[in-house]
């Protein structure tokens, strides 16, 4: 086999809060009808990649259900190789312990070039020229870098390279970047060369086993030419409340950065079958995304509304995500709110009006006057829920929360 | 008791020309993303009716493509599964009878044999349950005289074939001179039907009754299963306003869109206007057009600021630039 993509999905996703309360987050619904990971396994399937292997690891369950072995992606074939590789021997301690801990799988397939990729970015790449890249430069490690804002390189790895694009110095997360170009979590190796790499990380004590931690640093350090690609397209990584809310936001602008509507690289999904939406009386849908098998009557703006799911009469959803197979009563307001799925919310009530106070749980997580409502929640008739509120999954909320409230199930 | 399904799909009728002289009426787009077709394949597949064989005109090529992939309606199985049975039959007796082969090797006992024109959303179940508590030779749905569908026992049908080879409508012919022998019952039921080759009319008439929530629930609740295309959400704009319609995944929505029906892929720009329309897939309508009454067959694009405003229908042709 010439490439073996492997797509590390293991990421609890803590900075998602409730959202990632019991799913992880490369199943995090995004865009209305699709969930994270298929952004990256839809660029697998249009770069043509045949052999595809998804490692997974915090709650795997419904991961594992959606990617229904690859078929939606077309990755069942006689050709072709697909696999969903959950721990087996011991739970993986880092990005480079998942793959090191399934050498066997990867030895057993015989691929020329490892491809590592993330489940948790949104972004249309096609990695074959990502590929030619690295033969081009005859390097045995390539990774694919993307400008950031100076103020957003230090949530990230910075690299620094020469004039020929060779990595000199690798800074995770640093405090003070030298450098906004940072590392995209995609890398391509060389198989013996990673192996050789994995090995000699596995026994050393004090590795945290990360790609990003470990391994590229040892590789900087020994004065391998490895290179870095770069990428100048629309890369989010949907790491916090911020950046999922923005993303949506970049969805619903007049002229998206993210073209979800190019024919020739549409994301597949899982399909859900459901009939056309449907629009009723007065309401109305402007800069909005509206999925499948949803009914609309109310008034939606500058939001994104997920599958089957019902807004009534008189409702206001503004700037909002609305998760699938939920329900927004008659006159209830919602002003920046994002909810799971199945999230239940009565007649009249108001969410995201008030002052920004910061959370009293995770001021950190909930930011930017943003509420977020984890999955199964029923929120009363009459409720009111201020900003940057947080409602933990499975809750029933019932009565008045201010402001930064985090409101817990019962 | 174990059932297979047939659905008559070769019947090539002109009642809805121009939409019917680029397709045969089971394959006409309906509610903008389905075909006719998939309402019966769909109703098949929900019952746990596996084993199903489609007849259509050798010339059928839109819907020979839509029934392409058989996974879509988990039709692709190593018992059973999708059969289609291409020919240039002389009528349903004919299609029938020279399919014996697939009628013989079905190991069900019962046939349900449909008309794929016809677009309901019905339990099957109810129907097998009907016919043999009724200890029917036939149970049929609709019009007497031609009905949506009917059970019958494949040895029965066999037998009625063979005897009645040179017949050329299985139920007008073959079944009517045998009547008064057989135990024909009707089952009656009052979910939405509308048969397409009865002409524009009917066609024209299930859109807009569909604008009704129950009616449209009616016929798309519990799975109606379709080809997908795999396209995004619906996007509206700023400059959209939409009322009472029903607009499809991969629409990019910037004008006024009233009581109609928009397919997938479709286009509206800002400043353009729809009403009590019909739009099926791939349709662009160019800034400040503005169209009244109108059927606009696929990839139809009506340019900048023109005009389709009639008390009656138009119906725009495939492909077509107004």
């Amino acid at each position: 086999m010439k490439v073996l993509a492997l797509i590390l999905a293991g990421g609890t996703g803590t900075r998602l809060g409730v959202l990632t309360e019991t799913l992880a987050k490369p199943s995090v619904y995004f865009g209305g009808k699709y969930r994270i990971i298929d952004f990256a396994l839809s660029n697998c399937a249009h770069s043509q990649l045949e052999g595809i292997a998804i490692l997974p690891q915090y709650r795997p369950v419904e991961l594992i259900s959606h990617v229904a072995m690859g078929r939606p992606w077309d990755f069942v074939r006689r050709t072709s190789y697909f696999a969903v590789l959950p721990p087996h021997k011991e739970w993986y301690q880092g990005t480079a312990d998942a793959v090191f801990q399934n050498i066997e799988y990867i030895d057993y397939l015989k691929p020329d070039t490892v491809l590592i990729l993330s489940a948790d970015h949104v972004y249309l790449m096609d990695y074959r020229p990502l590929l030619r890249y690295m033969d081009l430069k005859n390097a045995r490690a390539v990774l694919a870098a993307t400008t950031v804002s100076w103020e957003e390189a230090c949530r990230y790895g910075t690299v620094i390279t020469d004039e020929h694009e060779r990595v000199l110095e690798f800074q995770e997360k640093p405090a003070e970047p030298k450098s906004n170009l940072v590392n995209m979590g995609i890398y391509a190796f060389h198989w013996p060369y990673l192996r050789e790499l994995l090995l000699e990380d596995s026994i050393k004590e004090e590795s945290t086993h990360d790609f990003g931690g470990d391994i590229w640093p040892r590789i900087v350090s020994s004065g391998e030419p490895a290179y870095a690609y770069r990428f100048d397209g629309y890369w989010l990584d949907v790491g916090t409340i911020k950046s999922f809310w923005e993303g949506h936001m970049d969805l619903v602008a007049p002229f998206p950065r993210l073209n979800l509507y190019d024919p020739r690289w549409k994301i597949y999904t899982n399909p859900a079958d459901l009939p056309s939406p449907i629009f009723l009386g007065p309401g109305s849908a402007r800069s909005a995304l509206v999925s499948e098998g949803s009914m609309v009557k109310g008034n939606i703006l500058r939001s994104v509304v997920g599958l089957q799911t019902f807004i009534d009469d008189d409702a206001e959803v503004v700037e909002s995500v609305i998760g699938p197979r939920s329900y927004v009563g008659k006159g209830a307001k919602l002003y920046r709110v994002i909810t799971g799925e199945s999230v239940y919310i009565e007649d009249g009530v108001v969410i995201g009006e008030g002052e920004e106070i910061p959370n009293e749980v995770a001021p950190q997580i909930y930011t930017d006057g943003i509420t977020v409502i984890g999955r199964n929640v029923n929120i009363v008739k009459g409720s009111h829920l201020g900003k940057q509120v947080a409602v933990q999954e499975g809750a029933v909320v019932n009565g008045v929360y201010g402001s930064g409230a985090f409101i817990y199930r019962q | 008791m174990e059932a297979f399904g047939f659905i008559f799909a070769h019947d090539w009728v002109h009642s809805l020309d121009p939409l019917t002289l680029v397709r045969p009426a089971a394959s006409l787009p309906v509610l903008g993303k389905y075909r006719a077709i998939d309402f019966s394949l769909s109703s098949f597949v929900r019952a746990g009716i596996v084993r199903i064989g489609v007849s259509l005109d050798t010339e059928a090529v839109s819907l020979l493509d839509h029934l392409r992939i058989a996974s879509q309606w988990d039709l692709d199985k190593k018992e059973g599964g999708l059969f289609i049975l291409p020919g240039k039959y002389l009528g349903t007796l004919d299609a029938l009878f020279k399919n014996t082969t697939f009628l013989r090797r079905a190991n069900e006992e019962l046939a349900i044999i449909a008309w794929g024109d016809c677009v309901y959303n019905i339990d099957f179940h109810e129907l097998i349950k009907y016919h043999i508590d009724k200890a029917a030779d036939v149970t049929f749905i609709g019009d007497p005289e031609e009905p949506y569908i009917f059970v019958i026992n494949k040895f029965l049908l066999l037998e009625i074939l063979f005897a009645y080879k040179d017949l050329r409508d299985f139920w007008r012919d073959a079944v009517a001179s045998i009547r008064n022998d057989l135990r024909i019952e009707q089952f009656t039921t009052t979910i939405p039907m509308y048969k397409l080759s009865d002409g524009l009319e009917t066609f024209y008439r299930l859109h807009m009754d569909a604008l009704d929530l129950d009616v449209y629930r009616a016929l798309t609740q519990n799975m109606i299963l379709t080809k997908l295309r795999d396209f995004p959400p619906a996007k509206f704009s700023t400059t959209c306003r939409i009322t009472d319609s029903i607009v499809s995944d991969g629409c990019i929505i910037g004008g006024h869109v009233i009581h109609s029906v928009v397919g997938r892929n479709s286009v509206i720009r800002a400043g353009a206007y729809v009403e009590n329309s019909i739009l099926m897939q791939d349709v662009v309508v160019e800034e400040g057009a503005r169209l009244v009454n109108v059927i606009a067959d696929r990839y139809t694009v009506f340019r900048a600021n023109r005009e389709v405003i009639s008390s009656e229908l138009t119906v725009i042709p495939r492909e077509h630039v107004i």
